[in-house]
């Protein structure tokens, strides 16, 4: 074949150029770091790039989710706690004054104890948080128990999605919880009342609706404990789910460095020798050797 | 007188050689013009006078060429041009597509479902709502602006299309010159118009990256070039073509002279013509049916729903003036509400007071806007149901939609809540810290919507542009096989009428050893001359 200076000029051009041009593509992967930089780079893989990416993002936020509920379920759970405490104070004091030994002093004093124990109680009932009550069922922005203990809220439940198919309910209604098997707004008042009264007969009598309340409580605080636990293990889940993923998406996405950082080398090589070649053969013509 | 003729035959040599060197000159002098065909001085021996030869003389300067990969090129370089064409606006759009990337659409759109769970968590929090609005508004944002791209993106290709006609037109406008120069040169002789013909084959490659196209040498020597049967270029005539806006509001290539659509089947022109008129086209549609689908179904949710002002008092969110355009109805707690076309806001309000022993509802102005309320304390709310599509509601200000549009190219959030917070529905009840609607909304992101159910919209999005990475790998590989073969067809001609330099320089050497050859001959000639005239006059 009769080659001439075009074609050998074309040629020294067209490999220059090549090479050049797998440089540019190494040089975009070495600096993004990702195999994949445009939908062409590979169709199919960008599919399960989207999809990866996508749940990853989910769980991101399914995560974010389980905090929130972990905020309501765990404020529930120590505010259940105190209710409980104070109970027991109530329960202690109604033992005490129930018995023979108490005097209708100790049992005015008492009283006022038991006044000081309700007005926590329903300082904790009314417990809000970032201005949201806890026990106002889905009327959130009302404040659920009035002074006398009637309810304001609703038995609405406040569900947190905490992933695909899967929502927690992380409230529960005051009326519900507080007011259920047992008033213990009433008990606190009727037990002040038979204090006040001197009593000992409604004294007692207060003792056994003390203990119902108590079971109550116990019986919401083991509920809790229990949405609590299931959103931890769902954390837990979530967390393992976001390593494998974010394992999985690399080996998709992100390129190889070592590979490259090789590949880079041949193809530096292959631009050198491009140009090593060009000036091998582009520089002489046969009127060099004439002369 | 034999001397003579000697003298001649040295005298013809020299012209000769020269001459041939002329050529050698001019191949050296065009070793890097487009197109230009090495050229050969052809050296024929001159009539004989019986048994002796009587020199040489160039017979003709002959242009070396193949035809026949000619024809090849020209058949094979429209459609390595369409490909090309396609592929420079496929690489475009990839990069209005901005994926994988954190502005893309596909992650606009992830953003947007979590701020709806971020609103599920948060439903009284004026944050968590300005959240939901701002996401929304750069997913809004996102789809239209992408979709005017596109739509910009057609529009260059149609100046496009327009520019490359004129092109077009003045490349057969050049090709009929030379036929009628070309006819009017090499009339009678038996050489050829090389550099002229080297003109009209460069004017035919170039025709044929822009349109596939038949062309024919006839007897005149003038090209005959057709287009699917109809004449393009016939000796010094032309049938040129235009462009003219067509029905969609691009412009459609026809003949000039019979105003018929040109078919043409590849080259440049194709490309870019499938491009604009159906490869765009289908990733807007395909937009638009993501963008349709995503307003419908957040607003049939969204309609469900109840912001946060609640159901004890709505307040309309938009002044309603002027009368109603259309008949409608709706209903409240249950109980059906006629309006019709005509009506104003006070008349509206009495239509719906007149209901109010049934609905317990009492309508009221506040300015120009609505207001609905209880009006005895059972039922204490306002339930409002919407007409089938809420537009009656939305008119009047009491139905906040969530979004406004009917495709990518105007999606909006709607002006409602554009203008107010609370009006985003993320309550089922009414009540502040519900948030059923919200985890409805944001769980649409699971729903098969798309497709007669068969796809979610991230799946639907994803495999947009699957399609654009499979359709850009797909023209590219064609472009890249195609680039080859011509790059062989290339060589191979190049291999045929291509400048070799160390070629022509030996040549130089041949023609140049024979002219001081030739001139000696010459000299000897004459000296022999000399001595016989010499003796001559010494006689």
């Amino acid at each position: 074949m009769r080659i001439t200076d075009a074609m050998l000029a074309g040629k020294v051009i067209n490999s220059i150029n090549e090479s050049k041009a797998r440089l540019g593509e190494l040089q975009t992967i070495l600096s993004t770091g990702k195999k994949v930089n445009k939908p062409s780079d590979d169709p199919l893989r960008i599919s399960s790039m989207f999809n990866f990416e996508k749940e990853l993002e989910e769980i991101d936020q399914y995560l974010k989710n389980t905090e929130t509920a972990t905020t309501w379920i765990d404020l529930t759970c120590q505010t259940l706690t105190q209710v409980s405490e104070i109970l027991n104070s109530a329960r202690v004091i109604a033992l005490r004054e129930s018995n023979a030994t108490a005097t209708s002093q100790s049992r005015a004093a008492s009283a006022q104890e038991v006044r000081n124990l309700r007005t926590q109680f329903l300082n904790l009932a009314n417990t809000s948080f970032g201005g949201r009550y806890l026990f106002s069922g889905t009327r959130t922005l009302t404040q659920p128990f009035t002074e006398d203990g009637a309810y304001q809220g609703d038995d609405g439940k406040i569900q947190i999605q905490i992933e695909d198919r899967q929502t927690i309910a992380v409230n529960a209604p005051g009326n519900e919880v507080f007011q259920g098997d047992e008033d213990i707004f009433a008990v606190l008042s009727d037990l002040e009342v038979a204090l006040t009264n001197n009593d000992t007969q409604a004294i007692s009598s207060q003792i056994e609706r003390i203990d119902r309340g108590l079971a109550q409580i116990h019986r919401w605080e083991g509920e809790f404990g229990g949405r609590g636990k299931r959103v931890e293990i769902f954390k837990s889940r979530l967390k393992e789910q976001m390593v494998g993923l974010t394992k999985l998406l690399s080996t998709i996405e992100d390129a190889d460095m070592v590979k490259i950082a090789i590949e880079l080398q041949h193809a530096g090589a292959a631009y050198e020798a491009a140009l090593y070649a060009g000036r091998e053969i582009m520089q002489y013509t046969l009127i060099d050797f004439w002369k | 007188m034999e001397a003579l003729r000697s003298l001649e035959i040295g005298i013809r040599a020299v012209r000769t050689q020269r001459q041939a060197l002329h050529v050698i000159g001019h191949n050296i002098a065009n070793v890097n013009t487009p197109g230009f065909s090495r050229q050969r001085a052809v050296l024929a021996t001159t009539l004989p006078q019986g048994f002796m030869g009587t020199g040489v003389k160039v017979e003709s300067i002959q242009r070396l060429r193949d035809e026949v990969v000619d024809f090849y090129i020209r058949e094979e370089n429209p459609t390595l041009n369409r490909w090309k064409a396609k592929l420079e606006v496929l690489q475009g759009m990839e990069i209005l597509f901005n994926e994988p990337s954190d502005s893309s659409i596909g992650k606009i759109l992830g953003d947007f479902w979590n701020s709806w769970s971020d609103l599920a968590n948060n439903p009284e929090s004026g944050a968590a709502r300005a959240n939901v609005r701002e996401q929304g508004e750069a997913l809004c944002e996102a789809f239209r602006s992408l979709y005017q791209n596109l739509k910009d993106l057609q529009i260059k290709i149609d100046e496009e299309i327009k520019t490359e006609v004129e092109h077009l037109n003045s490349i057969i406008q050049q090709i009929a010159d030379l036929n009628q120069q070309i006819e009017k040169i090499e009339l009678g002789k038996s050489s050829q118009a090389n550099d002229l013909r080297d003109k009209r084959d460069l004017l035919l490659d170039e025709l044929s990256q822009l349109i596939n196209f038949k062309y024919q040498e006839m007897q005149d020597n003038t090209l005959r070039l057709s287009v699917y049967g109809q004449l393009l270029v016939s000796k010094a005539t032309v049938s040129p073509f235009m462009t003219e806006a067509g029905e969609s509001g691009f412009l459609e290539i026809k003949w000039k002279d019979s105003g018929e659509r040109v078919i043409i089947t590849s080259g440049r022109l194709k490309g870019l013509l499938e491009m604009r008129d159906e490869v765009i086209p289908g990733f807007l549609a395909q937009l638009n049916e993501l963008a349709a689908a995503l307003i419908d179904q957040v607003n049939a949710l969204h309609r469900q729903g109840i912001g946060l002002d609640g159901t004890n008092k709505i307040v309309g969110w938009k002044d309603f003036t002027g009368t109603l355009d259309s008949d409608g109805s709706f209903e409240i707690n249950g109980v059906n509400i006629q309006v019709f076309a005509g009506d104003d806001l006070d008349a509206i309000v009495n239509r719906i007071n007149a209901e109010a022993n049934n609905t317990g509802v009492e309508a009221s102005k506040e300015g120009d806007r609505l207001v609905l309320q209880p009006y005895s304390l059972n039922p204490q709310t306002v339930k409002i149901s919407a007409d089938p599509d809420g537009i009656m509601l939305n008119k009047l200000g009491i139905l906040a939609e969530f979004f406004q549009g009917t495709g990518a190219e105007d999606i909006d959030l709607d002006d409602a809540i554009k203008q107010d917070l609370s009006k985003i529905a993320a309550s089922g009840n009414g009540a502040p810290g519900d948030n059923s609607n919200a985890l409805l909304i944001f769980q649409l992101k699971d729903k098969p919507v798309l497709e007669g159910g068969s796809s979610t919209f991230s799946d639907y999005y994803s495999k947009i542009i699957a399609d654009l990475g499979v359709e850009t790998r797909q023209i590219s590989g064609l472009k890249e096989n195609q680039e080859t073969l011509l790059e062989q067809l290339e060589n191979r001609r190049q291999s045929i009428c291509g400048v070799s330099l160390d070629e022509e320089t030996t040549n130089i050497i041949l023609f140049q050893q024979a002219y001081r050859a030739a001139v000696y001959f010459l000299q000897i000639i004459n000296n022999m001359l000399d001595i016989l005239g010499k003796a001559m006059i010494g006689l």
